[in-house]
């Protein structure tokens, strides 16, 4: 090679170098930039998810001292007024007696569901069905909880959701519907989990309802939070019924 | 021997040893588009290497003609794969018209001597652009994680490289008069090669086979 075409090798190869450096360069910053901002965004959804949860568990936690404020009043209390009525009015010991023993039974109930353990290891169907016994033993409301299929359990945090969801609407059941029978289903199939809530109160109109709007709102951006779906269907005075239908290969690892 | 029959023996052995990656981990990407890269592979050893190098020469076949079939082949290939892997609507349409506009060029330039130099350097431009909508495709995916398990993002970057060189390449050599059959043309074309079949086996390497889906 002569001295001119070093020349133009040491030209072009340098051109050459440039551009592709050049461009590797401007690769490696543009996907490591969207990386991060990846990364980012995965970081805040994560969050919010736990924030629901923590929310979730909160409200939890809020309804049960409802209910056992609501439970000391109205059962408890009114037991031991029972046995001072008793009491005053002179009746045989053993009426006062068996009204007493009435009341430290429904008091070590109600201690066992409030035990902390309890409400931190919420397990689904164990929850439902306490639930359910308390709404029977206070004569709220006729309930029944139905397991279909094999019972598996799912991820604690999906389980918390499902659970305060159906709490939410058990509480519309009681407050609003005036029903006198609610039904929960669980049908463990094998690959959803079906999830009813059916009542036979006073319903609603979908299309009308304003008040317990928020409530489907809620319950529905819940059922979403874990990738589960919820429909919630009501006519006028036939009742409402709750759906939640979750595949098993939507859960986290 | 001469500078340029070593370099071309390095381009050859860059070619073999590419399809032999493609060939080992082919069970990683055997699920993807870009299996059809192994057949490639091996079609460029076969027609660059072998008939190029070794049979076209003894027969007398003009290395020309070898040279501009493989071209075409080669850009219409790239075209047809960036056509399957893209994703968007635009995109595809875009790369449907491009694949078609260039073997229209690639028929009319058989019969038409300037327009074959000029074969090479419309095809990059074409494969610069699908390439770009790719990785643009895959810097806003989830698979900008774990981009360097990704193969199509190595066949990207590959193509990216050895394309945006060509053009400096191809120019100032036209500018200097330096262009084929010329030791520097050759050199700067063989780094070019090495970049490029580097950024294959590296590929080929790193790629898991979950991240091969389309």
């Amino acid at each position: 090679m002569d001295e001119k075409e070093i020349q133009s090798f040491l030209i072009i190869f340098s051109a050459v170098i440039f551009v592709i450096a050049f461009t590797m360069i401007s690769l490696f910053v543009l996907f490591r930039k969207k990386k991060n901002d990846l990364l980012l965004e995965k970081r805040i959804a994560e969050q919010k998810f736990e924030q629901e949860i923590a929310k979730a568990q909160i409200e939890i936690r809020e309804e049960t001292f409802r209910n056992i404020s609501w439970e000391l009043h109205d059962n408890i209390g009114q037991l031991l007024t029972l046995a001072k009525i008793q009491l005053v009015n002179n009746l045989s010991q053993d009426e006062v007696k068996e009204t007493i023993s009435k009341s430290i039974k429904e008091l070590r109930t109600l201690s066992k569901l409030i035990n902390p353990e309890a409400l931190k290891n919420i397990e689904l169907t164990q929850a439902i069905q306490d639930e359910i016994d308390r709404f029977n033993r206070l004569n709220f409301i006729e309930a029944k909880l139905v397991i279909e299929g094999d019972t598996r359990s799912l991820n604690h945090k999906t389980e918390i959701v499902f659970f305060r969801m159906l709490q939410e609407f058990f509480s519309n059941t009681i407050k609003h519907a005036k029903a006198s029978h609610l039904c929960v289903t669980l049908n463990y199939t094998p690959k959803i989990l079906i999830v009813t809530a059916k009542d036979n109160g006073l319903g609603f109109n979908l299309n009308e309802a304003q008040d317990s709007g928020i409530g489907l709102i809620n319950i529905k951006s819940r059922a979403k939070l874990v990738k589960a779906e919820a429909e919630i269907t009501s006519k006028p005075n036939e009742g409402t019924q709750l759906t939640i239908t979750y595949p098993y290969q939507n859960e986290n690892p | 021997m001469h500078i340029t029959v070593i370099i071309s023996y390095a381009i050859s052995s860059l070619e073999l040893i590419a399809a032999f990656f493609a060939l080992i981990h082919y069970k990683k990407y055997a699920q993807s588009t870009e299996r059809y890269f192994l057949h490639f592979l091996w079609f460029t050893f076969f027609m660059d290497s072998i008939i190029g190098s070794f049979i076209g020469p003894y027969l007398k076949i003009n290395n020309t003609w070898v040279y501009f079939i493989y071209t075409g082949l080669s850009f219409t290939f790239y075209c047809w794969w960036y056509y399957k892997v893209l994703i968007k609507t635009i995109h595809k349409k875009i790369s449907a018209y491009l694949l078609i506009i260039y073997i229209l060029i690639f028929i009319i330039s058989v019969n038409n001597n300037p327009l074959q130099k000029y074969l090479f350097i419309i095809g990059a431009f074409f494969v610069l652009i699908l390439t770009g909508f790719h990785l643009h495709q895959l810097s806003n995916s989830d698979y900008t994680l774990k981009i360097k398990h990704k193969l199509s993002f190595w066949i990207s970057t590959a193509l990216v490289l050895f394309n945006v060189g060509m053009f400096p390449l191809v120019l100032l050599s036209d500018y200097f008069d330096v262009r084929m059959n010329n030791t520097i043309f050759n050199i700067v074309l063989f780094f070019l090669n090495l970049i490029l079949y580097t950024c294959f086996i590296i590929g080929f390497i790193w790629t898991k086979k979950k991240y091969n889906h389309f």
